[in-house]
């Protein structure tokens, strides 16, 4: 098992370097010049070419990008253009409002997700059925949008039970969380019905039921864990894209997290900030595939031999 | 990371308000602002965002009040020479800054000459590009001699960005100034949570008698503009701004809160470029004005919460004189583009932004020229982007678009800094804003002769002219003005919003 991993960790060092060069030309790609932004519409010439000056934008590229990349190696991610700030510190700040809402909303997403997805699948075509997958494709069709201004209009202006919006103790993971989760827990509990219902049709399981299992030792040891594995590949995915931070939620919630720093950082160009932040996500998307490889060797051993 | 830990005093503060009397509430302010600011140093800023949250804490020479009247500050009185190139500035006696330093005429030049360094690539260098040298007459007195002659310098050292730094903290922190302002403000600075928070904290050696009347202001950036309205109904915010026009009917009805408007003097234009053949008869861009709905654009853009243009700039700046609006007139603008020949129309490309209400302006603006035979092709692009294709150009012939969508709002409330960047001939882009690449003699002589003179009667006069010029010249189709809207809770009072956008909290104070 540890060779395993060791030999999972090895390969990511390649992945990651390229990762940084693709980051730097994708992001010195983009049209828009982060000088003007900086300096603002409204700005002369001459105020633009001295922010140009201050930033060190007027070297030339190649320059730019080997700064960049002994940088990088040295573990120094620089300065924001707009606010001056260390990025390190930029996003080490926001990343903790993200991880701890992109948990919470997988938390109970994927609990009522599984629940209801199993659920769905033993009572296959009866109407608890066909009303759990209604809401199931409700939660996928509802904007993230919409259901937060409706969840602060409820719970926040008229009933008063919590704050509309920001973070400042953990009471208030609740209301952006629901709006965060409610689409993964649909996306899950459809996913899991499927999975179930797949597994189900296979020999082993009717083995199961011709040997007398009870009917709750065959949904819930032989089927279920059979059908984990995709269920398993699903909720990486979704952590990942939830650790990338919910742009939507980020913003009507008033969120400090990394969704709400990237938008600004793009419309800014501000390089320094774009380039360290899909770094980031790209280390998380590396670090939970590494997860959810080692979960597969856990859930079926045989994969670990291969 | 122990964010759980992290005590919160506003969080504290409000359970503890809510469950025993709101008298302990009473002297917090809380205000949500649409948007983040970047740092805490004024004469290296250049956005209105910035100033609100710096406003508190830094002070000028001279100010604005609520309408944009020119008021004393840190200075009783002034005066200029007749050559508008000495201007000598009385100073208020018995201020100290934050750290305790006293303000005096050396603070002033110790602050001007900052300003006018422009090695420091300070993002408001520029203002002060034109100072030569300041002079310490005496500890109360201060004179700053000009290289030369500028009528408007006045209404620029009001520019919310020409404010005192103490000299101490300059020594102390150098450009690390903008994380540690020391102001002579009514509030002091306490703690700034980039994207969270800023907060400031009432300066109990204020000078003026009486004020701050409340204990602490806090600022939240918020961008979603359905939050900031939320957070005043649910009485987390006291003051809310901007509100968007489609939200002002929403906060009216509910019970306790108020709007708040003002007549705005950003002038919003698509300018024809003027180095393109098409543009170049004049009876063409009149008739683009009459073929243009005033009224239903302000009906449809700004939810009529909005004027209709009367000038080239609005009638809050400085020195507005109105002229004889283009009313629209199909038949007239159908019988002028006959006369110059172009009875089937032209094609025209029309650059824009792809926000929703940039996208809407676009396509209301097609529509109207349709009615003239006009066939645009609309080009919505997102703001860096355009603002690139737009101003990194070397020389105005590299300009591509046919129109182009902007807005300009003079930071100085002063005709001078509307008409000299906008339609002036140093304005050109890539300079300045000149988008249109117009020119008029008429128009650049009267230019001068406002900038070489401090009378400003004789200003007006010449502003007038050119005003006239450039309304009948017609180098853009004005489209309007929108008005600035706030929303306040009925609970607090002395609030308010400049016409160009400038939130003021230092006279602030609970019913």
């Amino acid at each position: 098992m540890f060779q395993y991993i060791s030999r999972r960790v090895l390969s990511l060092i390649p992945v990651v370097f390229l990762i940084s060069v693709f980051v730097f030309l994708f992001v010195h790609a983009l049209p828009g010049d982060p000088a003007r932004m900086i300096a603002g519409e409204t700005a002369t010439i001459a105020d633009v070419e001295a922010v140009r000056r201050s930033l060190s934008l007027d070297d030339p590229l190649i320059i730019q990008y080997l700064r960049f990349v002994s940088n990088v190696l040295q573990g120094e991610l620089g300065t924001s253009f707009r606010t001056q700030e260390p990025v390190a510190e930029v996003l080490w700040r926001a990343f903790w409002p993200t991880f701890w809402l992109a948990s919470a909303a997988l938390g109970w997403s994927l609990v009522i997700g599984l629940l209801l997805g199993v659920f769905s699948a033993v009572r296959r075509g009866s109407i608890a059925d066909n009303a759990g997958m209604v809401l199931a494709i409700s939660g996928i069709s509802m904007p993230n949008f919409w259901l937060g201004l409706l969840l602060i209009e409820i719970f926040a202006v008229n009933l008063g039970w919590f704050g509309t919006s920001g973070f400042d103790e953990p009471i208030d993971l609740v209301l952006p969380s629901i709006t965060l989760g409610s689409g993964v827990a649909a996306v899950m509990a459809r996913f899991t019905r499927s999975a179930m219902i797949d597994v189900n049709r296979e020999d082993y399981v009717r083995t199961a039921r011709a040997k007398g299992l009870s009917e709750k030792v065959v949904v819930w040891k032989h089927t279920l864990r059979n059908a984990l594995i995709p269920v398993v590949t699903m909720i990486g995915l979704q952590f990942g894209f939830l650790l990338g931070g919910s742009i939507v939620v980020e913003r009507v919630f008033r969120w400090p997290g990394l969704g709400s720093i990237l938008i600004e950082a793009i419309q800014y160009r501000d390089y320094a900030v774009v380039q360290a932040e899909i770094l980031l996500f790209s280390l998380q998307f590396l670090l939970i595939s590494l997860l959810v490889d080692v979960l597969y060797a856990v859930i079926n051993p045989t994969i670990r031999y291969k | 990371m122990n964010i759980w830990l992290k005590p919160s005093l506003m969080a504290c503060a409000l359970s503890a308000g809510l469950l025993s009397s709101t008298a302990v509430l009473a002297q917090d302010l809380n205000i949500a602002i649409h948007a983040t600011i970047s740092h805490f140093d004024p004469q290296d800023s250049n956005n209105s965002i910035d100033y609100i949250a710096q406003g508190g804490i830094f002070q000028r020479l001279i100010g604005f009040d609520e309408h944009l009247n020119i008021v004393p500050e840190l200075a009783e009185s002034w005066e200029a020479n007749e050559a508008a190139t000495e201007f000598t500035f009385k100073l208020r006696k018995g201020v100290r800054f934050h750290d305790g330093t006293d303000f005096d005429a050396n603070a002033v030049k110790v602050n001007i000459e900052r300003m006018a360094d422009q090695s420091l690539n300070l993002k408001r260098n520029s203002l002060m590009k034109n100072v030569d040298r300041v002079e310490v007459i005496d500890s109360e007195t201060v004179k700053i001699i000009l290289k030369e002659p500028f009528g408007a310098m006045i209404a620029t050292i009001a520019h919310p960005s020409v404010v005192m730094h103490s000299p101490a903290a300059l020594e102390k922190w150098g450009k690390e100034v903008s994380k540690n302002p020391v102001g002579t403000g009514p509030f002091k600075y306490s703690e700034w949570v980039p994207g969270e928070r800023i907060t400031m904290v009432k300066n109990d050696d204020y000078w003026e008698e009486g004020w701050p009347k409340v204990d602490k202001v806090t600022l939240f950036p918020v961008s979603e503009s359905g939050t900031r309205v939320a957070m005043l109904r649910s009485d987390e915010v006291q003051y809310v701004f901007t509100l968007p026009p489609e939200l002002a009917e929403a906060v009216k009805e509910a019970d306790g809160y108020i709007v708040n408007e003002k007549d705005g003097i950003r002038v919003w234009t698509a300018s024809m470029n003027l180095l393109k053949d098409k543009f170049k008869d004049v009876r063409v861009r009149q008739a683009f004005n009459y073929a243009f709905n005033n009224k239903a654009f302000v009906k449809v853009m700004y939810s009529g919460h909005g004027s209709e243009p009367t000038s080239s700039i609005a009638p809050n700046t400085a020195h507005y004189s109105a002229q004889e609006p283009y009313n629209f007139d199909l038949e007239k603008a159908r019988a002028l583009m006959k006369e110059a020949g172009y009875e089937n129309g032209m094609d025209v490309e029309i650059w824009g932004q792809n926000s929703t209400a940039g996208v809407r302006l676009l396509q209301f603006l097609k529509q109207q020229l349709s009615q003239i035979n006009v066939n645009a092709k609309i080009v919505p692009m997102e703001s860096a982007t355009r603002s690139q294709k737009v101003f990194r150009i070397e020389s105005p012939e590299e300009a591509e678009y046919d129109m182009v969508i902007g807005g300009w709002s003079p930071s100085t409330g002063d005709a001078d800094w509307h008409i000299r960047p906008v339609y002036g001939k140093e304005g050109w882009i890539p300079q300045i804003y000149n988008m249109a690449f117009y020119e008029n003699p008429t128009v650049e002589e009267n230019i001068q002769a406002a900038l070489n003179t401090a009378d400003n009667e004789k200003r007006a006069e010449a502003y007038k002219i050119a005003q006239e010029h450039i309304w009948k010249d017609a180098p853009v189709v004005w489209l309007g003005t929108d008005n600035v809207l706030s929303a306040q809770s009925e609970k607090v009072d002395g609030l308010f919003i400049t016409p160009d956008g400038h939130l003021s909290y230092n006279y602030a104070e609970f019913k």
